[in-house]
């Protein structure tokens, strides 16, 4: 049983029974929409169109759940799951109100787990072989790290780790090696995380919590081990996790935690204005940015909060909000803006707005054709914008778009931002 | 329970993926703990029997021929932003018209034809590409087009783009026995672009001051005027939790005047609109300032609450009078307004404060929601539409009424309501906004609300002479309803008999909603009955 | 008790004919079709007992007509036998109103009577083309005259109505319905048009023909009469050229009065005398645009000189063919425009479209702009098959709400003695409709029996709908009986 309040479902009904029902949690930010063709930035509404695929409906779901008026059926199972966790109703509702409504999305899951009837199979599965190897595909966990190059400067005395997560380390491995490339190029004092285990992203948004905390306390006991003070991540999600989730397992504040977590881009962009990062190769190309939800919206520092309800329900002490607006955006931009030959162009949602390319909160592994139909839906909107290649900063989001263009026959290519940027550096992309 | 049979029927319709009565999605339309001051969703509404998404107007219309021929009530909903809209007695089936999301800009001829799903960012998105804009409601621009203006459409923007139910054109309409009406040019072909009909202007029956609120029927599809604009792009910006236009300043800017008194700030409403200058004008209560500026609910309460006499004085003598120039035709035409806003400010005394050139509430806007965020919940209980003398001298009134109503109405330190100048200065505007501690459930609080909502405030409104937008329809006992016009509530109610016999369109009815609740409820109905008597 | 004693009773006998002869003013229209009688003509001067006049009908099912100022074109004319309920006498005009700009009229009040009084205050209503001064001001706004300034803020002019319904219930509109309304300690002012409620009395009213209720008296909008104006005259040869110029000015909000007249409708309109129209004609160009700009209440000069600037702008673009020029040929300085277009047409003179032949029978519709051309070419056709000389028709294409509609109108210009040019007329007017129709033309104003037949016959859900409302409000069916639809 979790016994962290702030991840039970009960601590949120305020949250829950103050939806006014705006839908802020659906829509691109009004301000930023730009008609009629890309309204949505939910995938989940997008992809389901009834009301209960969103976050306005789960809300209400969960009060009728707290109430004992419905039960985690099947059906039940597929509303809570056929969902991104990709903050966009964080985003959304945060630009009004002060509810935590995105949160209620976590804590279902985790209800359902405490209830028995999740992890649901598709992520059991996944789970389960975390549990066994300690990386997603259940494959051998000591050969993590074989992607290295022999030439790679890593330290031994490092003051920041790069934690390359389970695909780049075994599926996506040139992103691993782009990543040591840019940490080279950029002469910081690095080393591999020794002793690398799955993040736990899967666990914990599989509703997992008690798996997830395991997970976590043994990280952060091998990131201790290290003596390093600052983690690298290229992966958007693993990002989140040490940033986010981990805080939050431990019922600790962000800032409490005795690491700092980086992305890749920020590393980068830093050395590149500094002159360090030297960026010799032109790569000629048309590249729209896709924001990975998690690197954008779902990066907010966690603050853990247990008090009470004042006149109006003020926090006391007063609560800090997460809403979804200090992730990292400007710096893949940046990166990319500063390649020459590039022809950067936004897309018609980017940023705040982006839109999940349909992989996240464990949606690939159970619901694949969901995941593919809005991966579609995301490169018919990089097709209107005319380029060459769909560029973002997690491998989960290249994953999703390859396969999504090849099955589509679409001639658009799908890199990651490491990949660009290491054939900036190199020549040696393989673009 | 719906019929299974009805089921079956309505899934030939709209096909096996549209239409559900899994109860797990039926939850999430529960029309219940909506947060809203009124007693009509959290003591009327329920969750749905079934819900069923109609694509189109063919499909629209069989699913109502078929409600009426099993006799089962519907409730069409568009963005389901208002409580009117969603199950409010057992055995309904709620249309959800997500799916109906066409829109076809006519940009020449400023006009756009909408289906019901289409919300206001898109179609205000659309107009801005073509030099054109609509009003966007000041309830956001999350809300449906067609419902907005099928039943208020106010924003500070009307006062130069006019009022909505002007802005209604072609309307195809399933009335509510499943006959499809075209109305407006739909009648004469296939270009809604214009919304007089043949003869006799049937947009008469589709509204008045107020809608039906879906009690007649279904619009699936309407064609809305749209008016010339700037042609510079508006850049969308965020900074913090805020998302706002920056205004390109050399064609539309913000001017916030400062004025000595009430008095004045309304002669300078009226001088502006005698001017025949400016885009919209408005009142700035001083609350919104605070919520504008506070990062967070905690951080309002923080502020609103201290120190209430300075407050108290804020409110009379901190009087704000926000206007928008917009220089349509050209930058000339802006520094032209600005010449003669300027000069009119030095005759009356009123000045110029630091104004940002920005907006996020009223061109494109979501922000209506943070009303919410105060007291966890929000509720308009008197709009006047009169000339805007009336509707400050009603706003004095209401004010001073609202004292003997603190709490448990949230203290507003004596503000006089949210009033603007309408229609290029033809008409005006008020309403007063409510908050009331939706956390505290105190039964007696809850009655004292009661009373001044559904009692006093209506008879107030009677007194003065306003036309109400929010709770005439609506009011228990018909304080003014049927002495009004008088007795449009009686002619309303022949439509109604004539169109819906079986009520079968989104019931209860506008004209019955309160007396069926109050009557349910004893304490209000024990208070309906004083109030009867007196 | 007769009838007749009945309506003596409510309006004294002197204000009650019976008899034909004394009929005539009521009667006559500019029609092709003759006119036909009612059984009494009862005028009255007050809202009550137009009431009683109308309960009276309802009770004894007789047909109704109210009049307001016994000018009927269009063939409003009346119906066969009943009571005609002539509100001409009815001539307040009270509370000006120059803080909310607007006026309170009555139903008899005539163009030439507002215009007069309100130019006292320096202020007017907006105006149709050159309306009859002694034609009502309220049945044209009730009627949808189109206002020859296209401006989207100064339309829909009326703000609040009394009425009688039908059923002789006595009704106001907007938020004139307020219960104290016009009384002590009410603050309502009448200046809200829709409502009360969810239904529109106002609207069902509006290009109803009388066949709805009657209307007393209503609460208009006025706007400020300008007092410095630039006017200009821009020739255009082809109609597709001047309807491209009416939309880039209208899209950029600038001027007041704009439209667009053929050779013979403008002739008609400037000319002296109708002697002098043809000579006119020749000086003028196929198609006129006729803008006036005006100036403000406030620097009146920089407002004309910022929308000259655009008017410069829009011709470098749009028209850089043909000139913006101060003087209309045979006519004279542009600058007599205001005036003339700002006054109604002097009821002592011959009515400008009866001028060239003596007669005209007018056909219009609404449509958009761009289609304005199209239609008037199907329209030439068809008068050139049937013999009508196409040198004979006037045409005027009114902008509406900045150009997002026009009224566009076919005036047939004919010899009311020459029964071949008549019959000519009625074969080409019939076909007209039917083919404009086929086109989509949107007749709005479906007046007398020939249009309306083809017009309801093609649209029949609106006609359904329009029937089943009538019958709502006016059960009996007393109003009007027989046009229309109904
Ligand atoms: C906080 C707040 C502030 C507001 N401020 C303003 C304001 O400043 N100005 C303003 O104009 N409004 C304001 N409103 C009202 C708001 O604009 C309306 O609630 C809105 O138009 C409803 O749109 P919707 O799409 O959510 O409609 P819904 O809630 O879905 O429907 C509204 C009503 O219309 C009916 N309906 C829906 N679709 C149709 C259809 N196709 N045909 C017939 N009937 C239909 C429904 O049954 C329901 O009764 C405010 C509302 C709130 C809650």
């Amino acid at each position: 049983m979790v016994d962290n309040s702030n991840l039970k479902l009960e601590e949120y009904r305020l949250d829950m029974e103050s939806c006014p029902g705006c839908r802020g949690c659906i829509w691109v930010d009004h301000i930023f929409c730009t008609g009629i063709k890309y309204p949505y930035r939910c995938p989940s509404i997008y992809h389901e169109t009834f009301d209960a695929y969103s976050c306005m409906g789960r809300n209400k779901i969960a009060i009728g759940i707290l109430n004992g008026e419905v039960e985690f059926t099947p059906k039940m199972l597929d509303i809570i799951y056929k969902c991104n966790l990709c903050g966009a109703c964080l985003a959304g509702c945060k630009r009004n109100l002060d509810l935590d409504t995105d949160m209620v999305l976590e804590a279902l899951r985790i209800r359902a787990v405490e209830e028995g009837v999740a992890p649901i199979p598709a992520h059991k599965a996944v789970n389960d072989k975390i549990a066994e190897s300690g990386n997603r595909y259940g494959a051998d966990n000591s050969k993590r790290q074989e992607w290295l190059p022999s030439d790679a400067k890593v330290s031994d005395n490092p003051d920041m780790v790069y934690f390359a997560g389970c695909n780049s380390s075994f599926k996506n491995k040139q992103l691993a090696i782009a990543t040591t490339g840019i940490l080279d190029a950029a002469g910081v004092n690095y080393a591999l995380f020794s002793g690398e285990k799955c993040c736990g992203n899967p666990l914990y948004e599989s509703g997992d919590a008690d798996a997830a905390k395991k997970q976590a306390e043994a990280n952060i006991a091998a990131m201790k081990a290290t003596g390093a003070s600052t983690i690298v991540t290229s992966c958007a999600e693993c990002f989140k996790v040490w940033k986010v989730d981990y805080p939050k397992l431990l019922d600790k504040a962000t800032k409490d935690m005795d690491y700092k977590v980086v992305h890749i881009t920020q590393v980068a962009i830093e050395k590149i204005m500094d002159g360090t990062i030297k960026l010799d190769h032109p790569v000629n190309m048309r590249v729209a940015y896709h924001d990975s939800c998690k690197l954008t919206r779902c990066s907010d520092d966690w603050t853990p909060w247990h008090g009470e309800r004042g006149k109006y329900a003020v926090t006391i002490p007063q609560k800090t909000f997460r809403r979804g607006i200090t992730g990292v955006i400007m710096e893949p931009r940046e990166v990319l803006a500063s390649i020459p030959g590039i022809e950067f162009k936004e897309m018609i949602r980017n940023g705040m707005n982006t839109m999940c390319c349909g992989a996240g909160g464990g949606a690939a592994d159970a619901f694949p054709e969901y995941t593919q139909d809005i991966a579609n839906h995301r490169l018919d909107e990089a097709e209107d914008v005319g380029i060459d290649a769909l560029v973002s900063s997690c491998p989960y989001c290249k994953d999703t778009f390859e396969k999504a263009a090849k099955d589509g026959d679409r001639s658009i290519k799908c890199y990651d931002i490491t990949q660009v940027l290491y054939e900036a550096i190199t020549g040696k992309g393989g673009l | 329970m719906i019929p299974q049979e009805v089921y079956k029927t309505l899934e030939l319709i709209v096909g096996q993926k549209n239409i559900t009565q899994e109860k797990e999605i039926l939850q999430a339309y529960k029309n219940k703990d909506r947060a809203f001051v009124n007693p009509e969703s959290e003591l009327l509404g329920t969750t749905p029997d079934i819900v069923i998404m109609p694509k189109n107007t063919e499909e629209v219309q069989a699913i109502v021929k078929t409600a009426n021929a099993y006799k089962v009530a519907y409730t069409p909903c568009s963005t389901f932003w208002t409580p009117q809209a969603g199950a409010r007695f057992e055995g309904c089936l709620h249309m959800d018209f997500k799916r109906m999301n066409t829109l076809e800009l006519d940009a020449k001829n400023m006009n756009a034809t909408v289906g019901s799903g289409i919300n206001y960012a898109q179609l205000q998105a659309e107009a801005f590409k073509h030099g054109l804009y609509t009003v966007v409601s000041g309830g956001g621009s999350q809300v449906s087009v067609i419902p907005n203006h099928l039943s208020w459409g106010f924003s500070p923007l009307t006062y130069r783009a006019g009022l909505a139910p002007r802005r209604i054109m072609g309307v195809e309409w399933v009335l509510p026995d499943g006959e499809i009406v075209r109305m407006g040019s739909f009648a004469s072909g296939k270009d809604g672009f214009w919304g007089e009909g043949i003869g006799p202007d049937m947009r008469g029956l589709l509204r008045g001051h107020i809608g039906w609120l879906g009690s007649l029927g279904i619009v699936t599809r309407m064609c809305v005027r749209l008016l010339p604009f700037h042609n510079v792009k508006l850049k969308p910006m965020q900074m913090h939790r805020h998302t706002f236009f920056v205004f390109p300043t050399d064609r539309q800017k913000w001017y916030n005047f400062t004025c000595p008194s009430t008095d004045v700030m309304v002669d300078f409403m009226y001088e502006i609109a005698q001017a025949e200058i400016g885009a919209a004008m408005t009142r700035v209560p001083i609350a919104w300032r605070f919520i504008s500026r506070s990062g967070c609910k905690e951080n309002f309460w923080e502020t609103w609450l201290q120190d209430p006499v300075q407050k108290k004085k804020d409110v009379e003598e901190l009087l704000i009078n926000r206007v928008m120039l917009i220089g349509y035709a050209s930058q000339k035409q802006l520094e032209y307004e600005e010449k003669v806003i300027m000069a009119i400010a030095e005759k009356l005394g009123c000045t110029l404060r630091r104004t940002r050139q920005m907006d996020g509430s009223w061109m494109q806007s979501g922000d209506s929601v943070t009303m919410w965020y105060l007291t966890g919940c929000f509720m308009s209980a008197t709009g006047q539409l009169d000339s805007l003398d009336a509707s400050v001298k009603a706003g004095a009134e209401f004010a001073q009424m609202k004292l003997k109503y603190t709490p448990p109405l949230m203290e507003d330190h004596g503000d006089k309501g949210w009033f603007q100048i309408n229609d290029f200065g033809h008409s005006g505007y008020l309403e007063f906004i409510l908050h009331t501690d939706a956390y505290d459930k105190d039964p007696e609080l809850g009655l004292k609300t009661a009373e001044f909502y559904h009692f006093e405030n209506p008879k107030l409104v009677a007194r003065t002479g306003g036309l109400n937008f929010f709770n005439q329809v609506m009011t228990p006992l018909y304080h003014d309803s049927p002495q009004y016009g008088p007795n449009y509530g009686d002619f309303a109610r022949k439509v109604k008999e004539a169109f819906d016999p079986d009520e079968l369109s989104n019931p209860p009815g506008v004209l019955d909603t309160l007396d069926k609740v109050i009557d349910t409820i004893p304490p209000l109905k024990a208070l309906k009955e004083k109030y009867e008597k007196m | 008790m007769s009838l007749k004693e009945d309506l003596t009773n409510i309006a004294g006998a002197d204000c009650v004919i019976d008899d034909p002869a004394q009929m005539v003013p009521y009667i006559t229209t500019d029609s092709l079709w003759p006119p036909m009688l009612p059984h009494y003509v009862v005028s009255v001067k007050a809202l009550e007992d137009a009431q009683k006049v109308v309960l009276l009908a309802n009770e004894q099912k007789v047909p109704l007509k109210p009049s307001s100022s016994g000018v009927h074109t269009k063939e409003t004319g009346p119906m066969c036998g009943g009571i005609i309920l002539d509100l001409s006498k009815m001539k307040k005009i009270s509370n000006i109103d120059n803080r909310n700009r607007k006026v309170t009229i009555e139903a008899g009040v005539t163009w030439g009577e507002l215009t007069e009084e309100l130019k006292k205050q320096q202020v007017r209503t907006v105006m149709p083309l050159l309306p009859r001064a002694n034609s009502s001001v309220l049945v044209s706004s009730l009627e949808r005259d189109p206002w020859i300034i296209p401006m989207f803020e100064y339309g829909e002019v009326i703000l609040s109505m009394q009425m009688i319904w039908p059923t002789g219930e006595l009704f106001r509109t907007g938020s004139a319905s307020t219960i104290n309304y016009g009384k002590e300690g009410c603050f309502a002012e009448g200046c809200f048009p829709y409502g009360p409620g969810p239904i529109d009395a106002m609207r069902l009213m509006m290009g109803a023909q009388g066949t709805m209720g009657t209307a007393i008296w209503a609460n208009i909008k006025t706007e400020r009469l300008p007092d410095m104006n630039k006017s200009v005259f821009i020739p255009f040869e082809r109609s597709e050229d001047i309807i491209e110029a009416m939309y880039a000015i209208q899209r950029k909000r600038i001027g007041h009065e704009c439209f667009a007249i053929n050779d013979l409708n403008l002739a008609g309109i400037l000319a002296d005398k109708a002697s002098d129209i043809e000579g006119i004609r020749k000086q003028l160009p196929p198609w006129s645009l006729l803008l006036i700009l005006s100036g403000a209440k406030w620097f009146p000069k920089d407002k004309l000189a910022y929308e000259k600037e655009v008017l410069y702008e829009i011709r470098e673009h749009v028209f850089p063919f043909t000139e913006i020029l101060d003087v209309i040929p045979g006519y004279g300085s542009v600058n007599k425009l205001p005036e003339l277009l700002r006054n109604p047409w002097p009821a002592d003179k011959t009515y400008w479209k009866d001028r060239y032949k003596g007669a005209s029978q007018d056909m219009f519709f609404i449509t958009t702009m761009e289609k304005a051309p199209v239609f008037a070419d199907v329209v030439m056709q068809i008068a050139a098959e049937n013999g009508h000389s196409i040198n004979d028709i006037g045409v005027y294409i009114q902008p509406i709400e900045f150009g997002a509609g026009a009224h566009v109108e076919f005036n047939f210009f004919y010899d009311r003695n020459n029964a071949e040019e008549c019959e000519t007329v009625k074969t080409v007017y019939a076909e007209a409709i039917e083919e404009t129709l086929k086109m989509e033309a949107h007749f709005t104003r479906p007046y007398g029996k020939v249009m309306s037949d083809i017009v309801y016959e093609k649209t029949g859900s609106y006609t359904m709908l329009a029937k089943k409302a009538k019958k709502i409000f006016d059960p009996n069916n007393i109003m009007n009986p027989g046009i229309l639809c109904f």
